[in-house]
């Protein structure tokens, strides 16, 4: 019997919190076209352009699917997830994003060369989801001419939003 | 395998109407769609008799009758989406098409929605603007009830222990009237309301308010009229309505803060709503 193990080669921090904590970087960049009821402060979400560097894409398809549900977690992020101890610790209280919420994503795969992950793969998993949610609040401050700094970005915060715009313009 | 003291549920099937009215006088609950009696029992055992009515043909259907419509109450939401109505029924199909999920449309029912009595039951502002009555139904006895004094407070009605609500009653007149219906949530679909408003509206032949009917969801223990903006209203034409909604005629609204928005919100987007809706059946005539 044989047996084999593969651990990504990584160095531990020095003193100045300096090293190569992870074997590899996966870059990416969200952008998001919403559209914001300035009366009510509900936010549509209207698309969302997702390009990701993903190495090589050894299965296209599957990275899309990664990018979408990413996207989608993203959004409940941005807009509606909000974990309340004692009061939404269920799936009635504490919302994700439905099929309504979700509009078309598209991913856009930008291969690099990686000379570590598997045939030159990089991750998708994690970092589909981080980017989408400071896009989503970047456009409505676009929209609104004032920054949501708390998310989620109910309808209250992003009213609360479009009145300090209104403030800032006159 | 049962444990020591866990009793088997009894289930129980009425033949008609009188007998499933006292077995809930006995102490049964009540199941027709089941989408509001499971939720609530989720992780709390059932410790009495279930009585299933949905097998009472009695209660179902939506029909015509010599005085007006008459929807049994196991007329299901999705039925109700689906059914062949007049114009100012459009707000009540709206709301069906927006209760729950598509499942939840083909089980929930009309009459336990009005039988739960949430502050944010779906059906209710547009039951509320259709002017409905409820009919209930005991062993021995029927009386008919104006919604309004049906439903009493939060979670609370006017059904005697051995009543069961039958059917919702809707008086003839106005078909023709244009019907809106406006639902305010945190995500598009599968969603509690944090503001609703149903506004039907009857317009003369010149375009102007005949008769006005605008009702206000989960901004108080119990959807409401605003009659005062309804007074308000009658003589406007069609297309200055949401200019004669002012603050006053919400005032008797009694929104409160919960997990999806505050109080202040709620009055704020009730307000705007309610101009919306206005103006949407204003535009639809």
């Amino acid at each position: 019997m044989r047996q084999a193990s593969y651990d990504p080669p990584t160095t531990p921090l020095d003193e100045d919190g300096q090293g190569a904590p992870y074997a590899m970087f996966g870059y990416g960049a969200h952008l998001a076209e919403v559209e914001v009821d300035i009366e009510l402060g509900t936010v549509r979400v209207l698309r969302i352009t997702a390009a990701h560097d993903v190495g090589r894409a050894v299965n296209p398809t599957l990275i899309e699917g990664q990018i979408e549900g990413g996207v989608a977690q993203g959004i409940g992020f941005a807009l509606m997830e909000a974990y309340v101890p004692g009061k939404s610790e269920n799936l009635h209280d504490y919302l994700i994003p439905t099929i309504g919420d979700v509009p078309e994503v598209v991913s856009i795969l930008v291969e690099s060369t990686d000379p570590i992950g598997p045939y030159g793969a990089k991750g998708i998993g994690e970092h589909a989801l981080v980017p989408t949610a400071p896009a989503i609040l970047n456009a409505i401050r676009d929209a609104v001419g004032a920054p949501v700094r708390r998310v989620p970005a109910t309808p209250e915060v992003v009213l609360a939003a479009v009145e300090a715009g209104r403030e800032g313009s006159d | 395998m049962l444990q020591g003291s866990a009793r088997p549920l009894e289930y129980l099937v009425p033949a008609d109407v009188a007998e499933a009215a006292a077995m809930k006088a006995a102490g049964a609950l009540v199941l027709a769609g089941g989408t509001d009696v499971y939720p609530t029992h989720v992780g709390r055992p059932i410790a009495r008799p279930i009585v299933d009515i949905a097998g009472l043909d009695a209660l179902k259907g939506i029909e015509v009758t010599h005085d007006g419509y008459r929807l049994g109450a196991l007329a299901r939401w999705s039925e109700v989406a689906a059914a062949n109505l007049a114009p100012r029924f459009d707000a009540l199909r709206a709301a069906a098409r927006e209760v729950g999920a598509i499942q939840v449309q083909n089980a929930g029912t009309i009459g336990g929605n009005l039988c739960t009595a949430s502050p944010a039951a779906d059906g209710v502002p547009n039951l509320l603007t259709l002017d409905a009555s409820v009919e209930l139904t005991s062993p021995s006895s029927r009386r008919v009830l104006p919604l309004e004094g049906f439903l009493t407070g939060y979670r609370s009605t006017a059904l005697g222990d051995d009543e069961l609500l039958t059917a919702v009653l809707i008086p003839r007149g106005g078909d023709d009237a244009r019907a809106t219906f406006l639902k305010l949530g945190l995500r598009r679909y599968l969603v509690i309301s944090v503001v609703m408003v149903s506004a039907v509206i009857d317009f003369d032949e010149r375009g102007r308010v005949r008769e006005a009917r605008v009702a206000v969801g989960a901004c108080s223990p119990v959807a409401q009229r605003l009659r005062a903006l309804e007074a308000d209203l009658r003589g406007k034409p069609a297309d200055s309505l949401e200019e004669v909604v002012a603050p006053a005629h919400l005032a008797e609204l009694t929104p409160i803060d919960d997990v999806r928005a505050t109080a202040d919100y709620r009055r704020r987007a009730a307000a705007t709503l309610v101009g919306r809706a206005l103006a949407a059946c204003g535009r639809d005539r």
